[in-house]
């Protein structure tokens, strides 16, 4: 592989990467997880 | 010419690192089950919550039996006797209607699911596969994807319990953990390390059992199943407790699963280059001081959250640091059984931790206990691990019971 496109790759994992954080974060504090999780202690 | 074998080193650890995803992602988010089928089948908390405990006692104990038949007989029918069960678990959670029902189902079978499945034995193949000198960073790869699963795997549990219902939710679940089996595929392999040693098994529990370090590094390790396991059940309750919202909470704890996953790689690699008992030592002692500065000064957002990115960085990168310290004294023959037995310390630590935090707070009113005693556990692990003898068995002159 050469290195053009190794930076290649890496560069797309890396947004691939900052994607499903992002993604994953907004699941975190998404409102049917804040409704759940909130009544959880309720129930 | 034969054909040049497909199970690289780095398909092992892809394949690794997407079954410990699995195995240890869908288990994290049970506890969003917990409302949803509570309220529907009439239970109590405890009901479900005595399930979920059950749980990682059975993994704890099978764990070093999982260990044992990986390393007699191959890791990979382990894996896939796990994923089997794992599935079935799975799927009569979903037609669970008493609480028996779900002890057997989410309590055993998914227990036992994970004893094959989880840390032991997985990453005692890809220990073994990797030469010593890029093994921790292995794994902590391999590491870094379990964390990544239970990162992703709670916003996915809600993503599926919100448009499908908890039943359909769960069976999905049990559809994903089935992909465990095909995956197995990629561990198959002789032990290599069993050609080059005439140890049995037995030999290698009594050596393991005369050394000190061994007995350490269990005590080490459950003070981290209890922290981890304490902070995971009781911080969402303590921080509502004092007044933070849902998002607040959530965000912590969305924190610690995000920095997870940076800090078990980069524990990994750091074993490679720096001595792993040290690693171990600062990462209990930072432990300690976070919680003693979280409890201590004002509690607002922005402390949460820096707490628990310091917790999170630290949440998992105890795992390949002790795995590779394991791996480094006694080599990786007997790697998943002897890696077991360490980690069932972290399950009693763990069932400890989510237990003691219930029942102080019932009998105070209060978590500070509990906080103070997981800062007196932090420095004791601290201590712990300094006097480990860190040299490989197999190099000293003569074989004696060392510290």
């Amino acid at each position: 592989m050469t290195q053009s496109r190794k930076i290649l790759v890496w560069a797309m994992l890396a947004a691939l990467a900052a994607l499903v954080a992002y993604f994953g974060f907004r699941g975190y504090v998404s409102a049917d997880m804040l409704f759940n999780i909130g009544n959880s202690f309720y129930c | 010419m034969d054909k040049p074998d497909w199970r690289t080193p780095g398909v092992v650890l892809a394949c690794g690192s997407i079954i410990l995803m699995l195995s240890l992602g869908i288990r994290q988010s049970f506890g969003l089950f917990l409302q949803p089928m509570s309220g529907e089948l009439g239970w109590g908390r405890e009901t479900f919550a005595f399930a979920l405990a059950l749980q990682n006692l059975v993994w704890g104990v099978a764990q070093p039996f999982a260990g044992m038949i990986a390393d007699k007989f191959g890791a990979a029918r382990v894996i896939v006797s796990a994923g089997v069960l794992y599935m079935l678990g799975l799927a009569l959670m979903a037609y669970s209607e008493t609480g028996l029902a779900f002890d057997i189902s989410a309590g055993i079978l998914v227990g036992l699911g994970l004893s094959g499945s989880a840390f032991g034995v997985v990453m005692g193949v890809v220990g073994r596969a990797f030469p010593s000198e890029k093994r921790s960073m292995a794994l902590g790869a391999v590491g870094a994807g379990g964390s990544f699963g239970q990162f992703i795997m709670l916003p996915y549990g809600q993503l599926l319990i919100s448009q499908f219902g908890w039943l359909n939710a769960l069976l999905v679940l049990a559809a994903s953990s089935f992909l465990i089996v095909p995956l197995a595929s990629a561990l198959v392999g002789r032990n290599a390390a069993a050609a080059s040693s005439s140890q049995s098994m037995s030999e290698a529990l009594r050596e393991a059992a005369a050394h000190r370090g061994f007995w350490y590094l269990t005590a080490s390790f459950l003070v981290c199943g209890f922290q981890t396991l304490f902070i995971m059940v009781h911080l969402p309750a303590y921080l509502t407790d004092k007044g933070m919202t849902p998002l607040e909470g959530m965000t912590a704890l969305a924190l610690i699963g995000l920095f997870n996953i940076v800090g078990s790689y980069l524990c990994g690699v750091l074993g490679g280059y720096l001595s792993k008992k040290y690693l171990l030592s600062w990462i209990y002692a930072i432990r300690g001081v976070a919680i003693l500065a979280f409890v201590t000064l004002p509690l607002t957002p922005w402390s949460t959250w820096i707490f628990a990115a310091v917790i999170g960085f630290t949440w998992l990168g105890t795992v390949p640091l002790t795995n590779g310290l394991v791996a480094q004294i006694f080599g990786v023959r007997y790697l998943s059984t002897l890696f077991s037995i360490v980690f069932l310390g972290h399950q009693i630590g763990s069932f400890l931790g989510g237990w003691y935090g219930g029942y102080m707070f019932d009998l105070t009113g209060s978590y500070l206990t509990v906080w103070m005693v997981a800062v007196g556990l932090s420095v004791l692990a601290a201590v712990l691990c300094l006097p480990i003898d860190e040299r490989e068995l197999s190099t000293l002159p003569v074989r004696r019971p060392a510290v």
